[in-house]
């Protein structure tokens, strides 16, 4: 009997928490909230005790933990079962001597400070994605803050402000948390593209804020200013043509001169966004918050957004089946990793096409083929390395559109093969042995594998029978 | 004098239990049928998406345990539908620890769906063969539930504050 109390009296308990539980809430709503922070606050820390089930999330992002492609720990991409050829593909340029795999956003500042690409002469831009500082530079700097100089200047004024790694205000207004744009070069992208982004829906806001960063740029000629070069579209032939078009246009016309083919060639960076705005989910209507900020249950029973940003791998049961529900999440995670093996297989392989065409217009110009042949050999090999790159700076492996990503790749080897025809066509006539070309070709990429130095696989790349084609300025 | 007075009072004292049983039968029925309907059920949260979508599909006119809970028996549905309820009564209270990251129908729950779809729509299953696959939500996956993901809301500009009103600061989140 006694036993049968408490089971009732435990049960009364509970519908009487449930009923106060559920509310309790109302009472909440009424005159607009703010922070009480400064609306020009940048340091993370000051959003720490206002939110702390945030903040604690947002520190989740310095836990460093591999996927099988990707994952966040910091590692060489030249390493072994990377990309070790990228000291070929990347040379007489800064992403031969050190190029790695990203990591953490807490880690954006300490990380930028120790990469030999960052010299003397980087400018200010190089800091745009990596400070809290930035928006304010821009407003106080105006145009001087793009082309400053990183070290001397931009990086002093930027530690003067008491700055943070990409953090709360990059994406939240500190008064009212609202969602907001910080980084000028999105919103001028999207103008380009007719799109205004003071219409932004709140779907829209949850991709835009990232795209605000995760997105293809490169320097504008003359004032350095980090520019998104989307007015044609977000489709890698697009971006092409842009750089074809408008950028050379406006006095852009590379970023470095290719040390094996003697190619002006173009760098891409990282475009998550355009990618996945052509994939299927973006399609559907999913935003990058969707699968990359699921809920977070915390203390047990508050569900909060996720603010550690990582692969959905690692959180397969709230980022894709909350959608996808009546699937087994390891089933799911199955199929992404076979969408990214046939991704890096065909990735790898356009690689390799693109050393050879490299090579190919090597032997074009040391053996003194007309100069009207090694441009349009030249031209092609710029975009097949294009193309290969926009999919290879990609960060999802190949799954924020799988299908688009394989159309760019073909069309990477499209192109490194129409320059290895050409060539072939051309040396043969000058009676090269082709075959010797080939077997110089598997030595040069034998010697920068073996180089155990991840800093000096690039001085492999060119020797006594591939002569470098840069005249090496001090960078 | 004494045995008429007894029997008037026989027969109020009927008439007043046939009233109070009208009243308790009635007060139980409706009580259990609204605890049956999605109105009831969207008065919590957690359901709000789920009755978003299910207002908005074929289903709409039907209640949420017509689908929910068996129907082979009273006292089945009943027994099913006290056991349901206490589960989601503990949950919310002793077993927060507990709740799963995504809630997903329980193997039992998917008994009782199928035997749901397949009692109303059973003519269907006669004129066209529906043995490919074990469960009717394996193909119909939106049914009623998937018509969409997210709320008009997501379509419109954000409210300026919601943000913190709703989700943040330390008087919400603890």
């Amino acid at each position: 009997m006694a036993r049968t109390y408490r089971y009732t009296f435990l049960f009364l308990v509970a519908v009487m928490l449930l009923i106060t539980g559920c509310s309790e809430k109302d009472e909440a709503a009424g005159a607009a909230k703010t922070t009480g922070l400064s609306k020009d606050e940048i340091s993370n820390e000051a959003f720490k005790d206002l939110f702390p089930l945030q903040y604690t999330s947002y520190m989740k992002n310095e836990k460093m933990e591999d996927t099988k492609y990707s994952g966040s720990e910091k590692r060489s991409k030249f390493d072994e079962d990377k990309e070790p050829y990228l000291p070929i593909l990347f040379n007489g340029y800064g992403f031969a001597t050190e190029y790695n795999e990203d990591r953490g956003h807490v880690y954006a500042l300490e990380d930028i400070r120790s990469v030999a690409r960052i010299t003397d002469k980087s400018v200010g831009s190089c800091l745009t994605c990596k400070s809290t500082a930035v928006p304010h530079l821009i407003e106080e700097m105006g145009d001087d803050y793009w082309g400053g100089n990183f070290n001397t200047d931009i990086w002093p004024a930027a530690e003067a402000m008491g700055h943070s790694p990409i953090g709360c205000s990059d994406c939240h207004d500190p008064e009212t948390m609202d969602l907001r744009i910080t980084r000028p070069s999105f919103t001028k992208a999207m103008a380009s593209k007719g799109v205004d982004i003071a219409d932004a829906t709140k779907n829209d806001m949850r991709s835009y804020v990232c795209a605000q960063c995760h997105v293809e740029y490169y320097f504008a000629a003359d004032n350095s200013e980090v520019t998104f070069p989307w007015s044609e579209g977000f489709k890698p032939e697009e971006m092409y043509e842009y750089y074809s078009t408008v950028a050379k246009e406006s006095g852009f016309e590379k970023d470095w001169v290719h040390n094996v083919s003697g190619t002006p060639m173009l760098k891409a960076q990282h475009p998550d966004f355009e990618t996945f705005s052509e994939g299927t989910h973006a399609k559907a209507g999913v935003a990058c918050a969707d699968c990359h900020m699921p809920y977070e249950r915390v203390d047990d029973k508050k569900k909060i957004t996720s603010h550690w940003w990582t692969s959905p791998l690692k959180t397969m049961d709230t980022s894709c089946t909350t959608c996808h529900a009546n699937r087994d999440a390891d089933e799911l995670a199955g199929r992404v990793e076979e969408i990214q093996d046939a991704h890096m297989r065909a990735l790898h392989e356009a690689e390799d096409v693109s050393i050879t065409a490299h090579y190919y217009v090597n032997k074009m110009i040391t053996s003194g083929i007309d100069e009207a042949k090694i441009k349009v050999a030249q031209e092609h090999v710029r975009k097949a390395q294009w193309m290969w790159d926009i999919v290879a700076a990609e960060s999802s492996a190949g799954f924020h559109n799988p299908q688009g990503s394989m159309d760019t790749l073909r069309m990477s080897e499209d192109e490194s093969n129409a320059t290895i025809k050409l060539a072939t066509e051309e040396l043969v006539k000058k009676g090269v042995s082709i075959e010797e070309l080939n077997t110089e070709i598997e030595k040069v990429k034998k010697a920068v594998e073996n180089e155990t130095d991840n800093f000096k696989k690039k001085e492999h790349a060119t020797n006594s029978y591939f002569p470098a084609q840069q005249p090496l300025p001090k960078k | 004098m004494k045995g008429k007075w007894l029997r008037v009072d026989k027969k109020l004292l009927i008439l007043a239990s046939i009233f109070v049983g009208i009243i308790i039968s009635v007060v139980s029925v409706k009580t259990l049928a609204y605890s049956d309907s999605p109105d009831f059920c969207q008065s919590c949260h957690i359901m709000n998406n789920v009755h978003d979508s299910f207002a908005d599909s074929t289903h709409a006119g039907l209640s949420c345990n017509d689908c929910h809970l068996p129907h082979e028996s009273t006292v089945g549905k009943l027994v099913y539908k006290a056991k349901v309820g206490m589960g989601h009564v503990y949950y919310n209270t002793l077993g927060e620890d507990k709740i799963p990251d995504v809630l997903h129908p329980t193997a039992s729950t998917k008994e009782v769906i199928q035997q749901n779809c397949i009692d109303c729509h059973e003519n269907t299953l006669q004129n066209v063969s529906h043995d490919a696959k074990e469960n009717c939500v394996d193909c119909h996956q939106s049914v009623p539930h998937g018509k969409g993901f997210k709320t008009e809301d997501f379509y419109k500009k954000p409210n300026s504050g919601e943000l913190l009103e709703n989700k943040g600061g330390t008087m919400d989140n603890g």
